[in-house]
């Protein structure tokens, strides 16, 4: 489980090495690893539980290169699509995406 | 989606230019993203037509599959689907909304 000092090591180590992945609960790190199972050239992903803990929220940021060329809700379907079982037990999500 | 109600749906979005498939009514969101649309429209001065989804369950589990978007609120610009809460604050907040209402309004 990262710890506070070891995310921001994280960010600033994610500036040299290009990739970083922000998620501390087993259930974020859950959905951040299927994203990056599914998309092509994560270079980033943070997922954040905004329901307090309850697994019913969550605010998730990618970059990746697959997004490329695509439009914002292109890109946000891709992301529906992988989260799509995940999606149907969750009140809301937000997303953030943006081509590497 | 029963063809009738698809053919409504095509409808209401061919003959509106704005329209937002929200939680609740304009006068009274049910949900803080159907609000948050709401409350963006109202400060841009545009008229729009707002459907309560929750009104109807076949509405509500057919538009996730109308528009291929799992969630609610869902927003139409000029017949195109033009995404949720999350893109509407930031395309609000980047002045791009202005623009794109703009010209949908005057087209």
């Amino acid at each position: 489980m990262l710890s506070r000092g070891a995310s921001a090591t994280c960010v600033f180590l994610s500036q040299l090495r290009g990739y970083c992945t922000v998620a501390n609960t087993e259930a974020e790190k859950a959905i951040a690893s299927k994203l990056k199972e599914a998309l092509k050239g994560v270079t980033r992903v943070e997922v954040q539980d905004t329901s307090g803990g309850c697994g019913a929220m969550y605010r998730i940021a990618i970059v990746a290169e697959d997004f490329k060329g695509q439009s914002i809700v292109k890109q946000h379907q891709a992301v529906h699509r992988i989260l799509a079982e995940d999606l149907k037990r969750w009140h809301g999500l937000t997303l953030d995406t943006r081509a590497a | 989606m029963s063809p009738e109600l698809k053919a409504e749906i095509d409808s209401v979005i061919a003959n509106n230019k704005i329209v937002v498939f929200i939680k609740g009514t304009r006068q009274f969101p049910q949900c803080g993203f159907s609000n948050t649309v709401v409350q963006i429209l109202n400060v841009m001065g545009v008229p729009f037509t707002d459907i309560n989804i929750l009104s109807d369950d076949r509405l509500r589990s057919g538009m996730k599959e109308y528009s291929q978007w799992p969630t609610f609120p869902q927003i139409y610009i000029n017949g195109e689907f033009y995404g949720g809460c999350d893109i509407m604050i930031e395309a609000y907040q980047s002045g791009e909304l202005k623009e794109q209402l703009e010209i949908a309004l005057n087209s």
